[in-house]
């Protein structure tokens, strides 16, 4: 087991690396840089445009500047932003809390409403409530977040003259009117994560009825609520962990759209406002702290499979 | 026991009989009387593959011709879906729509299933180094934000529907093979498998014949969601500027395009492409649940055979 | 004796204002309490509807107010567009700056100037001008020497400092006293007092310079004189303002604070922020086309409602260095194309309300300086209906070569950045494709907000339409930056010398009157010869609540952020 880990460790560290030099070669190859957005509107010359990345020092070959940005991360110098300047830890240490606290509460939501809603589908196939709940929840992903997040803001401004709240306050100024800032989104995400959750399950827990063992448990007499918690949801559930996992890396990098709607300053709108600026040092470092937590969250998951199943062999 | 391994290694058998015309409808008629909401969506995603093949046949007008005069006026006999703020007439771009938004989500999801299975399978399968080797290539791309891979694909790709589907469908097959390979797991360890293999068949034909079908449940939800998926994120790059180009319509365009800011004045024009939207996903969703079940034996339900 | 009258304004209007203030004496024109007197120009101007009496009531001390503004490239205005700084206004000060109604020039940190010459230009400070108490600048007053700096920085030799051009005529800067400015010019320039009131045109503090080094991203490296000081800020989150106790204008400014909050980051959601403007949320917002009809009639009582020039116009460039842009045919037949009617009352109306017609001014400049939409009417381009105009089109491109059998292929290129500018590229598809009769083919391709500066500065484009600034207010801003041959926005490189030699000809007219008319002549001489066209611009409906008062406006691409210090709250 020790040495298992050791090796994911060590295997981590290097797709990390690969990943990183890999976003590096990405960049290089969109057209366009920083120049554009710091010139403005004005035309300029080649002159003018090669001076300007002389000093960024973006005439490098690649090798190089990846070289130098691996260099100073050693240091914790994760560079500064070519936009304004800002250093680049300072934008990822205030965004990526936002976003993940977001996450967390879209996840904590979307498992508390889809996971039981998914059982008690399953349980009820193919009568008519589980059509219903079906086909709530198949409303309920198929409705794109930036719609549902727009209708929010917008029609209850024009018919009762209120806004959820749109100006964020940090948690530690204001936890309360941080929660209160944070719920509306969260919900917004939430409703299609919660689908998601709920499809899921029900069809993993109808698996799950189907085998033997659960057949056995019946036979002697396990009904109800026993034989769901105690012999169906510890299997059916451990792929929809996996979605779980897999969902809280989407929420976090994937939910530009709601940020930008209601004004969350997290990662989404961070990386997007990057990528459109070409502004290398910010994309670099943020993709390295997602990469952290994807590698991560993989090790571990996989981790928990060969606790939870010793039979699995990798 | 050995009644339980026949149905595992021989699925072809529960498949309604494709032998002859006469054969397919017999079968038809059968499955839509044991599942008849899988039929009524089978029979709505044809209508909706025809619509979308046929669009011009179907459209009543141009969907690219602008006619400010008569811009955002709602529903009428004459537009049934009303006017956009350009004056085209909201059904026909509906209509036109469907063919990018489809083809992009099918395409997609073909893709997607394809290749996640693929990885998932021989990953899961062979595992060892093969394993260690394959998910470090997954883990590399999933690490890579999404948004990342998509953008800078999408920017130096023009951004066709051709163009947009394959690279999504890529991503969406990276996601999505860790789910199926936690169940590829499950399965090869189970008791049948080892005595395919010490019966002695190849490790294709165990994948093929063994593995491949029981995790055929999980890569279709896991496909469903990709079409949804799918569908979804063309629309959130349009949102982003990146999707389709204007005037040609696809629904994520038209429903992140200028509905958004006419969302009080003229709701129509996000409502249209919102509700198609979503009534599509849904008849895909429960088709897909219904074909599930029917691959599964397992999973037939009260009605099943 | 040269017309010194012409010298008061960034734009020609305000004639009969000057008469009501008397001709100054011999030597110089002064305009001075314009400003002072806490009126904000709100008396003239624009006709705005409901209550807005300024001068009527008592202005009352105290307050916060709540906007949307997402400081998000720093805070160094000399290397920014002047559209990007408006904003700065609330903590910088410049020499002299723009009135918002009446777009005259006005006091700022010069109380009064004098014009000995055609070449020479004298500014007199204000007195008590201290810079903010915030180190390393810590309350010091302001020296001339520092203006000298500020404006030698943003002569800078280093394609960042963009904005160079507006101090081109420059020749000699010089402290004669402590309170005295004197700009030596190289040749008689009529211009280049108002390009001093260009936003970007900010004083800032050497030492913060200094120490500063290039990099202004925080609330710490930005010390100004304005009536504001920033005390924190946050991108894409917001920004606190609290009132300079020093501020040099006795008296001002009337608020307490004021709280900037981001809506979205990159680019600022629209929606989002309306929604927060009914909703009582924030202060005051321009208010979008789609409602300004129902706004109009249903709101008369609850704001100030009012039409407001907007600084931007929508041109449309041919690349010229590509062939076959580079045909006058050609470039002649696409301008024909363009119905500046279904423009003006279609997609002007849906988006901002209003427009006019305008062949190259925003509304702000074009309501002073530009012809009559009558006028417009009379020539082929403008004429009703298009009947004529694409016949001669369909002519022109047949010479040229393209036929509906045999049509010319390209890319329309144009922004997504903003909901009215992708509707407006696929209007002007449908008009070129309809009037053409199928001699043009083309597909569109729509860049985000922050490849279209690449695009369009590197000339990577054949024909493109999309919005366009000239920085300023004054006609010349929009010749020199874009028509004149190498011009900073000229990005379809352009050159006619005729036309540059009409450029620097109208730079020199100080008589008001002969400048208005070589003005127009270039305008009419353009309209047959110019290889970019435009669409039509915009106007603005603002919507002010009544408790708000001299609020200096803002629009979707501009902010008067340099008059705060007379806006005050009715309680």
């Amino acid at each position: 087991m020790g040495a298992y880990i050791v090796n994911r460790l060590w295997t981590g560290l290097i797709t990390l690396f690969l990943v990183t030099f890999l976003v590096f070669g990405l960049l290089n190859l969109l057209p366009g840089d920083i120049v554009g957005t710091l010139m403005g509107d004005q035309g300029y010359t080649q002159a003018e445009a090669n001076k300007i990345r002389h000093e960024l020092g973006l005439d490098k070959p690649i090798a190089t500047r990846y070289v130098l940005w691996v260099g100073a991360l050693s240091h914790g110098d994760f560079g500064q932003s070519l936009v304004n300047g800002r250093p680049v830890s300072k934008i990822i240490r205030t965004s990526f809390p936002v976003s993940i606290e977001l996450a967390f509460i879209a996840l904590i939501i979307s498992s508390a409403v889809g996971i039981p809603f998914g059982v008690y589908s399953a349980i009820r196939q193919d009568a008519w409530d589980d059509y219903a709940a079906r086909l709530v929840s198949i409303v309920g992903y198929s409705t794109p977040a930036f719609w549902l997040g727009t209708v929010v803001i917008v029609f209850p401004a024009i018919w009762w003259g209120w806004v959820p709240p749109l100006f964020f306050v940090h948690i530690e100024d204001d936890p309360i009117g941080n929660l209160g800032f944070m719920i509306v989104p969260a919900l917004v995400l939430a409703a299609g994560a919660a689908a998601r959750n709920a499809r899921l399950t029900r069809s993993q827990v109808l698996e799950t009825l189907r085998e033997d063992y659960v057949r056995t448990a019946r036979a002697k007499g396990i009904t109800g609520v026993s034989l769901i918690s105690r012999h169906v949801l510890r299997n059916a559930l451990l792929p929809v962990i996996t979605q779980l996992g897999g969902s809280v890396i989407f929420l976090i990098s994937g939910a530009v759209v709601v940020e930008t709607i209601f004004s969350i300053p997290g990662i989404g709108t961070t990386l997007l406002s990057a990528i459109q600026h070409r502004d290398y040092p910010v994309i670099s470092g943020v993709d390295l702290v997602i990469a952290v937590l994807v590698i991560g969250s993989h090790i571990l998951i996989d981790l928990s499979y060969k606790i939870a199943d010793p039979r699995v062999t990798y | 026991m050995i009644e339980r391994e026949q149905v595992f290694i021989e699925p072809a058998v529960a498949l309604p009989g494709l032998t002859g015309l006469l054969g397919l409808v017999n079968g038809a008629r059968r499955f839509s009387r044991r599942r008849p909401v899988g039929a009524f969506c089978a029979v709505v995603i044809v209508a909706l593959l025809f619509i979308a093949a046929a669009a011009p046949l179907v459209a009543r007008q141009d969907p690219l011709i602008t006619h400010t005069v008569i811009k955002l006026q709602p529903p009428s006999t004459a537009h049934w879906f009303g006017t956009d703020d350009l004056g085209r007439d909201v059904f026909s771009r509906v209509v036109y729509g469907a063919r990018v938004s489809l083809g992009i989500g099918f395409g997609g999801m073909l893709v997607s299933l394809a290749l996640g299975i693929i990885i998932a399978v021989v990953s899961g399968y062979f595992g060892g180094v093969t394993d260690i080797v394959i998910q470090r290539m997954v883990d590399a791309v999933q690490a890579i934000p999404g948004l990342i891979v998509v953008l800078t694909a999408v920017t130096i790709i023009k951004p066709s529907p051709t163009s947009l589907f394959v690279i999504l469908g890529i991503q969406a097959a990276f996601g999505g093979s860790r789910l199926i390979r936690s169940q590829v797991f499950a399965v090869k360890n189970m008791p049948f498998v080892d005595a395919s293999r010490s019966m002695g068949a190849s490790h294709v034909r165990i994948m093929w014949r063994a593995i491949l079908p029981n995790v055929m449940s999980l890569a279709i939800i896991s496909g469903s969601f990709n079409l949804i998926g799918i569908i979804l994120a063309e629309a959130t790059l349009s949102f982003l500027g990146q999707g389709v180009q204007p005037p040609n319509p696809s629904w994520g365009q038209m429903l992140s395009g200028s509905a958004r800011p006419f969302m009080v004045r003229a709701p129509w024009m996000g409502l249209a492409p919102g509700i198609v939207l979503t009534i599509t996903l849904m008849v895909f969703s429960l088709f897909g649940d219904t074909l599930r079940d029917e691959l599964d034996p397992r999973l037939r339900g009260s009605k099943g055979a | 004796m040269k017309d010194e009258g012409v010298w008061s304004r960034a734009s020609g209007r305000g004639l009969s204002r000057r008469r009501l203030l008397g001709s100054a004496a011999a030597g110089g024109a002064t305009i001075a309490g314009l400003a002072l007197a806490g009126c904000g120009g709100k008396t003239a101007g624009t006709a705005k509807s409901g209550a807005s009496g300024a001068a009527s009531k008592t202005p009352q001390r105290g307050g916060t107010l709540t906007l949307s503004e997402n400081f998000q490239r720093g805070f160094d205005p000399h290397i920014l567009q002047a559209t990007d700084t408006g904003m700065f206004g609330l903590f910088y000060s410049m020499l002299i700056r723009a009135n918002p109604t009446t777009y005259e020039i006005e006091p700022d940190l010069a109380a009064k100037w004098e014009v000995p010459s055609q070449t020479e230009l004298v500014f007199t400070l204000a007195p008590n001008i201290k810079w903010q108490d915030k180190a390393p600048a810590s309350g010091r007053p302001l020296k001339v020497d520092d203006i000298i700096s500020s404006y030698k920085r943003i002569q800078t030799n280093d394609p960042k400092f963009i904005n160079k051009a507006y101090l081109s005529s420059v020749d000699k800067m010089e402290a004669v006293n402590d309170t005295t400015l004197k700009l030596t010019l190289k040749s008689p320039d009529v211009t280049q007092l108002g390009n001093l009131a260009v936003f970007s045109m900010k004083i800032l503090n050497p030492e913060v310079v200094e120490k500063a080094a290039g990099k202004f991203p925080a609330a710490e490296s930005c010390v100004g004189t304005g009536a504001f000081v920033l005390q924190a800020t946050e991108q894409n989150v917001g920004s606190t303002l609290v009132r300079n106790p020093a501020y040099f204008k006795p008296g001002l400014p009337y608020l307490d604070q004021i709280n900037l909050k981001a809506f979205g980051a990159g680019t600022t959601d629209f929606e989002a922020e309306w929604a927060a403007f009914i909703a009582g949320q924030i202060d005051y917002r321009w208010v979008p086309g789609q409602d300004s009809q129902k706004f109009e009639a249903e709101k008369k009582g609850q704001y100030d409602l009012g039409w407001t020039g907007d600084q931007i116009y929508f041109i449309t460039q041919a690349q010229t260095q590509k062939k076959p842009w580079d045909d006058p045919r050609l470039q002649r037949a696409m301008r024909l194309l363009i119905d500046h009617k279904e423009f003006r009352d279609q997609w002007a109306t849906t988006w901002f309300g209003r427009g006019r017609y305008s062949a190259i001014f925003g509304t702000a400049t074009a309501d002073v300086w530009d012809l009559s939409e009558d006028e417009y009417g009379k020539y082929l381009e403008f004429k009703q209906p298009k009947d004529d105009a694409n016949k001669e089109a369909v002519q022109l491109l047949s010479a040229a070569g393209y036929t509906k059998d045999k049509p010319l292929k390209f890319t329309l290129a144009g922004t997504s950045g903003n909901g009215y500018q992708s509707e407006m590229t696929q209007l002007a598809q449908a008009q070129y494709k309809k009037g053409s009769q199928g001699a043009l083919d083309m597909d569109i391709k729509l860049f985000p907000t922050a490849e279209w500066a690449t695009t369009r500065a590197q000339g990577n484009f054949e024909y493109y339409i999309g919005g366009h600034s000239s920085g300023g207010l004054d006609p010349d801003t929009y010749f020199s930056s874009t028509y004149k041959t190498g011009g900073g926005r000229n990005y379809g490189h352009m050159s006619d010398p005729k036309l540059d030699a009409m450029i620097d000809k109208q730079r020199t007219l100080f008589d008001e009157n002969e400048r208005k008319k070589a003005v127009r002549d270039i305008i009419i001489y353009m309209m047959d010869t110019c290889p970019f066209g435009s669409a039509v611009p915009n106007y603005i409906l603002t919507a002010t609540p009544p408790k708000l008062r001299n609020f200096p406006g803002q629009g979707p691409t501009f902010k008067w952020g340099d008059h705060y210090e007379n806006i005050w709250l009715n309680r």
